[in-house]
């Protein structure tokens, strides 16, 4: 009886939401000027890129004061050191779509500060050593046209390590944290999603062409996807300098101009017309297709921290995802998915305690996007998720929201910058966790978060 | 006057030593010059801009914790602004001036209820923020003489109401902060900025090599081209896209009309674009200046509540400046200033002290092409406070140096270094008045970072 209110406004909402998604896309639909061009046909380009890069770094400050010359009055000392390693793939061809991406970090941390200004004050040395690994990978591999199956992982681990010491280097307090976490989803499915971003820009950049008159007549079909594949290879060239990247490039797009014969080419005009466009134009990313999958993850997470007892949670998830990618038109995009599924989990929160239970989940997203030129875009994004926690006594978690921004070029001397957001989030009321539990959510919350932003930028000479 | 001779001591000599062995280096690596870059006079420019940046903003929480004996929290947080900002730049014969403006304007409107026990807390506040600098420099005669009304003003107002209903509280408080500085000057002398002109330098260099242009431009044409350089970026077109293909349109029609450069490839193209879009954009000057002249200042202080705290000054300054390009790579600049200024505070009236002092500072900067630089500054003050029987100087010494270091196209390298040294020697006093600084004090800071970026593969 109690919840009956929160119920039916939450009823209210979501229904809210449905009507307003579905007003929308009616909307869109309504307004799709006839597509020239079909964007769903297009398929990126066989691309194999790999790029790994070093980037250690070192600072360092010292401050002094001294009052009467020997006298020490206050004194603070700074040392930072780190190191990351980033490595990334992406390979894209007939019967594979690989991304990986990995990192590997270290930082070491050394603050002194010292000071007789109070005689409450004591000095402090703090030392902080940490390193952190990040590895993600999707590994897609076609067995038909359609048919496919997935291999992926996710790692992550962290260590830190926190020390105070007094001035004469005796250890006050250590701190040692430890974070692991591994999950492998495997997956089998049908269907296939390329990023078709590149032709989109083609699409504008030719459109900036014909105005100009740099081109008579539109680009066919053929010919748009084959400069959108001329571009992507270019961009996903590997070249370490990127002037020298930006100058190859631009030679690409140049060729494949003087190739087609079509453009009047060499001239200022024609350069200044790509340049803009392939430099300094918006390039959102955009994909194109359906896949359908289901997976089964297994998965675990470790944290501890020295002087307690680890907290653990394996897991073995079965779930459902649908994924749809759909560009309605140039100006417009439409992307949904819906993923719901349940995992069966085992968790121990100290070496006496241990939980089994199902956790049932479901997320649905709707994400409608507008380009009206290269220089404005519009997102809108709706997304609804719940999970149901079966320990006992159980708990549901739900999540809604409604996220909208906007860049958009009024004129050329006015700029709108606007979005809005509305967060939703509620768990389902229960005597028994009245704190927190390591993986679980703390009951008996309900929580909405809301705000908007508009900025105006306006030039008056 | 021993111990201040030693305070001297120590810095000069670095400062020489510093001098003597970058000029040393410097004229060990200058090579032949084929151009006379203290020529070049930057053309006759006249900007303005006006942008006003109106914004909203609404953020909001509504949290129910329903077991616990926490409160149910409802609060919101509004905030609106209207900012405006406004730049003048004029370049002639007869005239430098350059005028900048800012305003800065918040109001925020903050709400926090609770339950258990009910409260309900409000707090408005206002903060505005006016900021206005210019240089006026007109000049006469033949001897490049010229006289300088400048300005320095900033402003700074808060308000705040607290209102909690619970307690039925109203808590109002205001700050208020002016600065208003005046400096007048006569002198003769011209310092032009000259950056387009190596600008030109290294794109026509990157032509050359490339095989645009067959041989190198002629001192004439190069500074033509940073002329050009220097007039459209300087025109004001509203939207950043548009200007820059305004911009290499404009350099464009320079190399057709010059005609001696392969034009109409891809290759010109991008070697064009690049400099001009990528390149380095480096400070440079060339020229010297000498100016004398008074500077009135008044600065006001008005915590809330607090008594306000009122520092008139008024300064007669010599001030030389210069800067030298030594060749396309090199450059050096330098300033001696030295200065008489009466200070009081309105709580001190008839205890003003006096403060003689000097200042020198040395920069110089290496470019040896459009991806790396080197820019280094070493820099000395002295300041003596007297005061009837109280006198102290203060002393400073400051030294820099970046590095902005393209290796090879895998690795690049940044380094930062800095340092401040400030010392006041002893004396028969500790805090002698406050406008004095303290007295047998050292102050150090060195700060440094080191940057690499390796690509594998």
């Amino acid at each position: 009886m109690h919840n009956y209110p929160l119920t039916a406004c939450c009823l209210r909402r979501v229904a809210s939401m449905v009507f307003l998604c579905f007003a929308t896309i009616l909307s869109i639909s309504a307004q799709s000027s006839p597509t020239k061009y079909h964007f769903k046909e297009f398929k990126l380009p066989e691309i194999n890129r790999r790029a790994l890069d070093i980037k250690p770094n070192l600072s360092g400050a010292l401050i002094r004061n001294l009052l009467s010359g020997k006298d020490l009055l206050s004194s603070s000392s700074k040392i930072t050191q780190n190191i990351g390693l980033q490595y990334s793939y992406f390979h894209n061809s007939k019967r594979k779509q690989i991304f990986h991406n990995l990192y590997i970090g270290q930082s070491y941390n050394a603050i002194n500060q010292l000071s007789d200004f109070h005689s409450s004050f004591n000095p402090r040395i703090n030392r902080q050593f940490g390193s952190n690994l990040y590895h993600s990978a999707v590994n897609r591999y076609y067995f038909t046209s359609r048919h496919f199956s997935e291999i992926n992982w996710d790692v992550q681990g962290s260590f830190f390590d926190r020390r105070t010491l007094t001035s004469a280097a005796s250890l006050l307090t250590q701190t040692n944290t430890y974070f692991y976490s591994i999950s492998v989803p495997l997956k089998t499915g049908i269907g296939r999603v390329e990023p078709v971003q590149d032709v989109f820009s083609a699409a504008f950049m030719a459109e900036d062409m014909l105005q100009v008159g740099i081109l008579d007549s539109p680009m066919e079909q053929e010919e748009l996807f084959e400069l959108g594949r001329v571009m992507a290879d270019a961009r996903n060239l590997r070249i370490f300098d990127a002037r020298k990247k930006r100058m190859y490039e631009l030679s690409q797009l140049d060729n494949w101009f003087k190739d087609i014969g079509k453009a009047k080419v060499d001239n200022i005009l024609y350069y200044n017309t790509m340049a803009d466009n392939w430099l300094f134009a918006f390039s959102g990313v955009r994909y194109s297709g359906r896949r359908i999958s289901t997976s089964v993850t297994p998965g675990f997470q470790y944290f501890g921290n020295e002087g307690n007892a680890p907290n653990t949670r394996l897991s073995f998830s079965g779930a459902f995802l649908l994924e749809q990618f759909l560009p309605l038109s140039r100006t417009w995009q439409l992307d949904y998915s819906i993923n719901v599924g349940i995992s069966r989990n085992f968790v121990s929160v100290d070496v006496y305690s241990e939980y089994r239970f199902f956790t049932p989940f479901m997320a649905a997203q709707l994400e409608l996007g507008c380009f009206p030129n290269s220089r404005t875009s519009i997102h809108f994004n709706a997304r609804v998720a719940g999970e149901f926690y079966g320990a006992y006594p159980s708990i549901l978690q739900t999540f809604a929201s409604f996220h909208a921004s906007g860049n958009i070029f009024l004129n050329y001397r006015t700029r709108l910058y606007a979005d809005v957001h509305w967060d939703y989030y509620r768990t389902s009321d229960n005597a028994i966790y009245q704190h927190p539990r390591a993986f679980l959510p703390q009951a008996g919350l309900r929580n909405i978060d809301y705000g908007a932003n508009i900025r105006l930028i306006y030039s008056l000479f | 006057m021993k111990t201040y001779h030693s305070h001297l001591a120590s810095p000069c000599l670095l400062l020489a030593t510093f001098l003597i062995a970058g000029l040393c280096s410097i004229q060990a690596q200058i090579e032949p010059q084929n151009y006379d870059y203290r020529t070049f006079r930057f053309p006759e420019i006249n900007r303005r801009a006006l942008e006003l940046f109106p914004s909203l903003s609404m953020d909001g929480t509504d949290s129910r914790n329903r077991r616990f004996g926490i409160p149910d929290q409802n609060s919101s947080y509004t905030t609106a602004g209207l900012n405006a900002q406004y730049g003048y730049f004029h370049n002639s014969l007869a005239e430098q001036i350059q005028h900048t403006g800012s305003l800065y304007q918040l109001a925020s409107f903050s709400r926090i209820e609770r339950t258990d026990p009910p409260s309900r807390s409000e707090t408005n506040e206002y903060e505005a923020r006016l900021s206005t600098e210019g240089i006026n420099r007109f000049y006469y005669g033949k001897r490049r003489s010229f006289i300088e009304i400048n300005w320095d003003i900033d402003a700074v107002f808060t308000a705040s109401n607290h209102i909690n209903t619970s307690l039925t509280d109203v808590r109002k408080e205001r700050f208020y902060a002016y600065l208003f500085s005046v400096p007048l000057r006569f002198g003769w002398g011209r310092i032009e900025p000259i950056d387009d002109v190596f600008l030109a330098h290294f794109m026509a260099d990157d032509m050359l090599e490339a095989g645009i242009l067959d041989h190198p431009l002629p001192q004439e044409s190069l500074f033509e081209l940073g002329r050009v350089m220097a007039d459209v970026r300087n025109q004001r077109i509203f939207d950043a896209r548009k200007k820059r293909m305004y911009e290499l349109s404009q350099l464009d029609n320079w190399f057709k009309d010059f005609g001696y450069a392969k034009v109409d490839n891809i290759l010109y193209y991008k070697t064009l674009a690049d400099n001009w879009l990528f390149g380095f954009n480096n400070t440079r000057f060339s020229g010297s200046r000498f100016s004398f002249g008074i500077t009135p200042q008044a600065d006001y202080w008005a915590p809330h509540q607090q008594e306000p705290s009122v520092i008139n000054m008024l300064a007669m300054q010599a001030i030389y400046e210069g800067s030298t390009p030594l060749n396309q790579h090199w450059q050096i600049g330098y300033t001696v200033q030295t200065e008489l200024a009466f200070l009081s505070n309105e709580n001190w009236l008839n205890n003003s002290v006096s403060r003689p002092g000097l200042s020198a500072e040395f920069k110089w900067g290496f470019y040896p092409n459009s991806r790396t630089r080197f820019t280094g500054y070493m820099g000395v003050d002295y300041q003596l406070f007297l005061r009837t029987w109280r006198k102290i100087l203060a002393s400073e010494t400051i030294a820099g140096l970046q590095m902005d270091y393209f290796i090879n196209y895998r690795t690049r390298l940044v380094i930062n270094l800095a340092g401040r040294h400030y010392r006041t020697p002893k004396a028969d006093f500790v805090v002698g008045h406050p406008l004095i600084p303290r007295a047998d004090a050292v102050r150090l800071n060195v700060s440094g970072a080191l940057e690499l970026t390796y690509s594998f593969f």
